[in-house]
């Protein structure tokens, strides 16, 4: 009798830990449909596939926020977004056509300027809506990788830096412009997801304009290590500029 | 006659959807694709003015240049498309599409290509 009093309260005691958790979360979702954010985010797993619907989207998916970003970094741009893709969600939509170089018009900034309290509380909404599929642990963060063999995969074979922006040192932003930032994305996303993304981008987006490589396992390790490296804030850019 | 001429339209309607340019057959149009995967180097007009071309070191080739583009074959292009630039001894800035497009798609784009240049290959 003893021992089922004793575990009944042990059973209480954690619930009553884990309660406000729980509380958070569902004030998160709360925030999320007082705010409509599923106007412009794709909140149920609808996947664009065709050309059409990539076009009608207006901001990016976050059926799958809890595996590709960082808790941190979704509870300070919920209070103050920041510009990830300089020619908005899909470049099509923004972009017009230009004699030496099409020009981008103005894409809208994601609307939410959501209260401290209130950006918490949806960040860990949203890092509960994860792809129960992509495989974790894969990526281990600090560990040893050779960076300049990562760098020539990058700049030269891949060329990543032809349609994403990075930082060529001291706060120097430099690449492309129709794919997200990059010089920011050890600070944004998660190491699994970025590792699970650059092998098979057609598998999180299907019409992602990325294209496909097959390289060996340890080359995408390699590369998810040195994104993972870049870590250049908003701050820091206006700072050098 | 009435006939003949219903046969003839079912024949042609068929080879239509399986060589025509701008069907929907590979799910997407060849000028669909073009916007989707190519316009953010080569650009909107295919002139080679994309939205990424301010900080590239070779500039994206232009679709539009019918004299540099007679001088490729359209093999070339086929396989500067399905395996990037290296394939054909250009640059790596041009990525390989295979992973993305299928077969059909790429030797649409090829067709696709030869619309924009008004030219065909050597």
């Amino acid at each position: 009798m003893k021992i089922v009093k004793t575990s009944l309260l042990m059973t209480l005691f954690s619930l009553w830990l884990t309660a406000p958790q729980i509380s958070m979360a569902a004030d998160g979702k709360t925030v999320i449909e007082q705010n409509r954010c599923a106007g412009c985010h794709e909140m149920n797993g609808g996947k664009a596939r065709t050309i059409a619907e990539v076009l009608s989207k207006k901001a990016p998916d976050l059926f799958y926020a809890g595996s590709k970003f960082q808790e941190k970094f979704l509870t300070e741009f919920l209070q103050r977004p920041v510009r990830i893709r300089p020619a908005g969600t899909v470049f099509l939509n923004y972009t017009a056509p230009g004699t030496e170089i099409d020009q981008i018009q103005e894409p809208p900034l994601c609307a939410s300027r959501l209260s401290g309290e209130e950006a918490v509380a949806t960040a860990q909404y949203l890092m509960t809506l994860k792809d129960p599929d992509m495989p974790t642990g894969l990526y281990k963060p600090g560990a040893e990788f050779a960076k300049a063999n990562a760098k020539m995969i990058f700049y030269k074979s891949g060329a990543c830096n032809a349609c994403h922006q990075v930082d060529m040192g001291n706060g120097d932003i430099k690449g492309g412009v129709s794919a997200p930032t990059l010089y920011d994305a050890g600070n944004r996303l998660n190491g699994d997801w970025v590792l699970s993304y650059i092998k098979d981008p057609q598998h999180w987006d299907p019409k992602a304009w990325m294209p496909k490589r097959e390289l060996p396992d340890n080359t995408w390790q390699l590369l998810t290590n040195f994104l993972m490296t870049m870590k250049t804030s908003g701050e820091m850019r206006k700072a050098e500029k | 006659m009435i006939k003949k001429i219903i046969i003839l339209s079912a024949i042609l309607s068929i080879f239509m959807a399986f060589t025509g340019r701008s069907t929907d057959v590979f799910g997407e149009t060849s000028g669909d694709n073009y916007k989707l995967y190519c316009a953010q180097c080569h650009g909107l007009k295919g002139n080679g003015s994309g939205i990424n071309k301010g900080d590239m070191s070779v500039a994206p080739k232009n679709h539009t240049d019918t004299i540099e583009m007679s001088r490729l074959k359209d093999t070339d292009l086929y396989e500067a498309i399905a395996h990037g630039g290296v394939a054909v001894g250009k640059s790596a800035l041009m990525p390989p599409w295979n992973g993305v497009m299928t077969d059909a798609e790429i030797r649409e784009m090829v067709a696709y290509l030869r619309d924009l240049c008004h030219c065909k290959g050597e």
